[in-house]
């Protein structure tokens, strides 16, 4: 690689690596796994340089997006272990309204997992990123039609799988759920 | 159900508050130009090699992030690269391996309150301590002074912590144990790992607190019971201790909690000569998760000069027979590369439906010995490390937590 692609792509990853990396959380909900696909997805971008480096962004994107289609997952056995302060956690009061959030996100973030991957990384690109339709199929590589159809599907499932979680329904922290934003 | 505009707001907070705190960290990506024509100097498929090579990418994340508690890394402070890539040591013959082990190792038995004297050669017992009544034997810590006769325990009797001195003598056969002049931990504090420092003059404690969200570190001063304490800012847990011989110097392993937290994750050098109530003060030695790498504990060795490690590859792409994804490891104290591979764990595949996938157990780093050469590790089996001999000793069972030292 020439010295001057090296720079640019160092720039971008530099400029976009914490995004990327964001997104891949979002797309995989686990750090870990996030962090492997980002890894393979610049390397894979840097080995094909000159294919990505006029939007290299997008390129990314989507190579993250295939591979979160169908990666390859490998677990490490851990013994379990309790350390002496986790002893206690239970007996810890904890705030209903704060446990209700907690819940509440969980409940959306899991459901979001059990979507398909280019649905779910719409809805990432759509809504963490606030993209217009546009941005998203550009940064995607599909149509604009795709890009509605796609959120359309996924928040119809969403709602679906959600029916079974009552605690979802009112919205248990009310006025409160944007509290935690700046 | 919610409207369309009310489930997006609520996705979108749920995305942000998943997802912005890794954002702000960046990529350290000249790595992949200046590691990747690196090579493993191990038996490792080279589809491992290159996806590991690979994996440094992103390490600088986590290495370079700013911010971190207890303390940002000093100036000078560079990645040091992959922790697996040290050649293997060759393990001499059985008898030079043990030249100058501890001829016996103190071990508390987590179903029972005593502990154990046992000989490091045979794992034999040659005393059984009963311990107080009314302990929790499971919680139990052990920590060595490294002059072969002087042990501290930490025991805990529901809700406190209590220290007390063990004296060990003629060869283990007969022994002392007494209360510590040390003030005993609250209820809502747990000792999460203690050490001795050489010469038996000072104890420090891992002091972990009830939720496990934060953390100290405590030296008292055993002649006098004074005590003094240094406190985590942020998220996270001291989990192992580890003294240098000049008395000063105190490894702690951190364990961060939460994603945002974890570029604090690591072992940190504490200067206890030094003035300071917080652990901001001390000096990150290793970070835990380099590349593919992830450190699972970690202890400075006697001399401050070297690191032994528990690391694991984490990494999911290209394991496979053979491949060595784990194991325990020498580093530099200064640059935190690695320099010798002391014990190498391959990567096994277990075919549960529910769960396929290569697995490696991390090893634990109970104790070092005073010269630095002798471990006692809990791998797959319990044992002792010698100059890269591994030999399994009794007194634990496979894959648990052990309370050592010797």
């Amino acid at each position: 690689m020439a010295g001057g692609a090296e720079a640019e792509f160092e720039e971008f990853a530099a400029r976009d690596g914490g995004r990327l990396l964001g997104f891949a959380l979002l797309l995989t909900g686990d750090l870990q796994d996030a962090e492997d696909l980002v890894q393979l997805a610049l390397l894979r971008s840097v080995s094909h340089w000159s294919a990505a480096r006029n939007r290299p962004e997008g390129y990314t994107r989507v190579v993250l997006v295939n591979l979160a289609r169908d990666r390859w997952r490998a677990k490490r056995r851990r013994r379990a272990e309790t350390f002496p302060a986790d002893l206690a956690l239970l007996a810890l009061p904890a705030s209903a309204d704060v446990a209700a959030a907690v819940l509440d996100r969980q409940l959306l973030l899991r459901a979001c997992r059990l979507l398909p991957v280019q649905q779910r990384a719409v809805l990432v690109l759509r809504f963490w990123e606030d993209r217009s339709v546009d941005e998203t199929a550009a940064l995607l590589g599909c149509s604009a039609g795709t890009v509605k159809s796609h959120t359309h599907r996924a928040l119809a499932r969403l709602r679906l799988a959600l029916q079974d979680a009552p605690e979802f329904q009112a919205g248990p922290t009310g006025g409160r759920r944007h509290a935690d934003r700046p | 159900m919610p409207t369309d505009r009310d489930l997006q707001a609520r996705l979108a907070e749920a995305f942000h508050q998943q997802a912005d705190p890794v954002t702000a960290d960046a990529i350290d990506a000249a790595g992949i130009f200046r590691r990747g024509v690196r090579r493993r100097r191990r038996r490792i498929a080279a589809g491992v090699a290159s996806a590991v090579a690979a994996a440094v990418l992103v390490a600088g994340v986590w290495v370079a992030s700013a911010g971190a508690p207890p303390a940002a890394p000093g100036p000078g402070f560079r990645p040091p690269g992959l922790l697996l890539e040290a050649a293997v040591v060759r393990p001499p013959r059985a008898r030079a391996a043990e030249a100058g082990m501890p001829p016996y190792y103190v071990i508390a038995d987590r179903g029972r309150p005593v502990a154990e004297v046992r000989s490091s050669k045979t794992g034999k017992i040659i005393d059984t301590v009963p311990l107080p009544a009314g302990i929790d034997p499971k919680l139990s810590r052990i920590a060595a002074a490294g002059d072969g006769r002087t042990f501290v325990l930490a025991l805990v009797s529901f809700p406190r912590t209590r220290f007390y001195l063990l004296r060990v003598a003629t060869g283990g056969h007969s022994y002392r144990l007494s209360p510590l002049p040390v003030p005993p931990l609250p209820a809502g504090q747990y000792a999460g790992a203690i050490a001795v420092s050489p010469g038996g003059g000072k104890l420090a404690v891992a002091v972990q607190f009830s939720g496990g969200r934060r953390g100290a570190v405590e030296v008292a001063t055993l002649a006098t019971g004074t005590v003094r304490r240094w406190s985590g800012a942020r998220p996270g847990q001291p989990m192992q201790l580890s003294w240098a011989r000049n008395g000063h110097e105190l490894g702690f392993f951190w364990e961060a909690v939460g994603s945002a937290q974890r570029s604090a994750a690591g072992l940190w050098e504490l200067d206890t000569a030094a003035a300071g109530k917080t652990l901001a003060s001390a000096r990150r030695i290793l970070p835990a998760h380099v590349g593919g790498d992830t450190v699972q504990s970690a202890l400075l060795s006697p001399d401050g000069a070297t690191v032994v490690a528990s690391v694991t590859y984490d990494g999911t792409a290209s394991l496979g027979p053979g491949v060595v994804a784990g194991g325990i490891v020498e580093l530099s104290a200064r640059t935190g590369r690695p320099l010798r591979t002391l014990l190498a764990e391959h990567a096994a595949h277990a075919p549960d439906p529910a769960h396929p996938g290569w697995y490696v157990t991390a090893c634990q780093l109970p104790a070092v010995d005073a010269t630095g050469s002798h471990l006692l590790v809990s791998c797959d089996s319990f044992g002792r490390l010698d100059r890269a001999r591994f030999a399994a000793l009794p007194g634990a069972a496979p894959q648990t937590a052990v309370a050592a030292a010797w």
